[in-house]
């Protein structure tokens, strides 16, 4: 060992790393050379010290100004949602809470209806060319009642002050809700090919279903805001 | 753990922003440390650690979870990193060169230079002061925990010369963290 080789060894040698042999040469050169002791407590006090550097935090200015990019590179809540979507930014003014806390509790009442009057779809197998079959027949008509309902509560949320909820929830059930219709797109498709199928009836009965639900925790939500909101404002 | 990450991978990828924030302040304090000392400026860090994590949300569809989270950002952080140095002209072959150079200036000390217990801001500004070559290779090695075969993957330079510049980076640092700063030794910085 030379005063030139110890540095390429002195990692291993700290760590307990090398061989006997290789730690031997290495003991017996420091044995003789002040130098080299020298550069070995340096080099193990730097290496203690550079390990317990640690992470540093970032400045507080960092999380919104990245949070603004992602969301702005991922939209959550459609300004101007496609045809058919629910749009969860249309606003009415607070008069129509009173009106809004009515339909709310009719309604909660009707979801909760269609979810008994499912229909028994494996009483009735219906042939794949589809038939207008009592199974069928109250497949269609449970489908008819879901998309009524939905189409109500849409009705709903769309008159109300999107204020009424916050940024991060209304882009969570706005995400739901996107899920749930290609759910059901994707039931109707398959319906349009074989209508008696019935994994696809049961399908998009659970999806609408779903969709049922989620509008009614949005209207609930709504109707939650409007009552904290309404004191204040009435006193305006 | 694993499956940790996944659940929150694709959370962050359905749009998630509590989902992205708890991604961000998990994992931003190692990667911004590595990013300042790597860089030695504050600005090109706050930059790059941006420039990072916008990164990761694009890529983020391609986690399998084959490496942890953590892990699979760090690599993107250095990546990033050494893509913004070389962009600056700072190739670590020119430096390797250079510090090559410097091997005579080094002083031999008979006794050791550095205090028992460096105080943590000596030991921040004195890397800030290494040339962009043995700084990154300092920075991977002994503050991030890198073995040298790692170093050298990520550098693109041979193990032995990850020693190497280890070992200059430590030898000027022993003279900066005594106030003797040796001429020659500090006209690459």
């Amino acid at each position: 060992m030379t005063c030139n080789r110890l540095p390429l060894s002195l990692d291993d040698y700290l760590d307990g790393r090398d061989d006997n042999a290789a730690h031997a040469a290495i003991d017996a050169h420091l044995a003789g050379c002040a130098s080299c002791r020298a550069l070995v407590v340096d080099v193990g006090a730097l290496r203690r010290a550079a390990r317990a550097l640690g992470p540093m935090e970032p400045p507080a200015h960092l999380w919104p100004a990245l949070q603004a990019q992602i969301v702005k590179a991922q939209p959550l809540v459609k300004a101007q949602p496609p045809k058919g979507r629910m749009d969860l930014w249309a606003w009415q003014p607070l008069a129509a809470a009173a009106m809004l806390a009515l339909v709310v509790s009719s309604l909660m009442w009707v979801g909760a209806q269609l979810g008994e009057r499912r229909p028994a779809l494996g009483v009735t197998r219906a042939s794949s060319a589809g038939d207008a079959g009592d199974g069928f027949a109250e497949f269609r008509l449970a489908e008819a009642e879901y998309s009524d309902a939905i189409a109500r509560l849409e009705d709903v949320t769309g008159a109300a002050d999107p204020r009424a909820i916050d940024g991060l929830t209304s882009a969570t059930l706005q995400s739901s809700l996107d899920d749930i219709d290609s759910v059901i797109s994707e039931a109707r498709e398959a319906l349009a090919w074989q209508p008696g199928d019935e994994l696809s009836q049961e399908s998009l009965l659970d999806a609408l279903g779903s969709k049922v639900a989620v509008l009614q925790d949005t209207v609930a939500l709504l109707g939650d805001s409007n009552e904290a909101a309404a004191p204040e404002e009435l006193n305006q | 753990m694993r499956a940790d990450d996944l659940d929150l991978a694709r959370r962050c990828r359905e749009g998630d922003t509590a989902a992205f924030e708890t991604l961000y302040r998990t994992h931003a304090g190692r990667l911004f440390g590595l990013l300042t000392r790597m860089t030695a400026s504050a600005q090109d860090a706050e930059d790059l650690l941006q420039d990072v994590f916008v990164q990761a949300h694009r890529k983020l569809a391609g986690f399998r979870g084959e490496s942890s989270l953590g892990t699979w950002l760090y690599r993107l952080a250095v990546n990033q990193c050494l893509d913004h140095l070389r962009g600056k002209h700072t190739r670590m072959a020119r430096a390797t060169d250079s510090l090559d150079a410097d091997d005579a200036a080094e002083p031999v000390a008979v006794t050791p230079l550095v205090p028992d217990a460096v105080a943590r801001i000596d030991l921040e500004r004195a890397i800030a002061q290494l040339p962009p070559g043995c700084r990154a290779a300092f920075v991977l090695h002994d503050v991030e925990g890198l073995e040298h075969r790692e170093v050298a993957e990520a550098l693109g330079i041979s193990e032995g010369t990850s020693k190497s510049q280890v070992h200059k980076a430590r030898m000027k640092l022993r003279v900066l963290l005594r106030g003797r700063a040796a001429p020659r030794a500090l006209e690459a910085v």
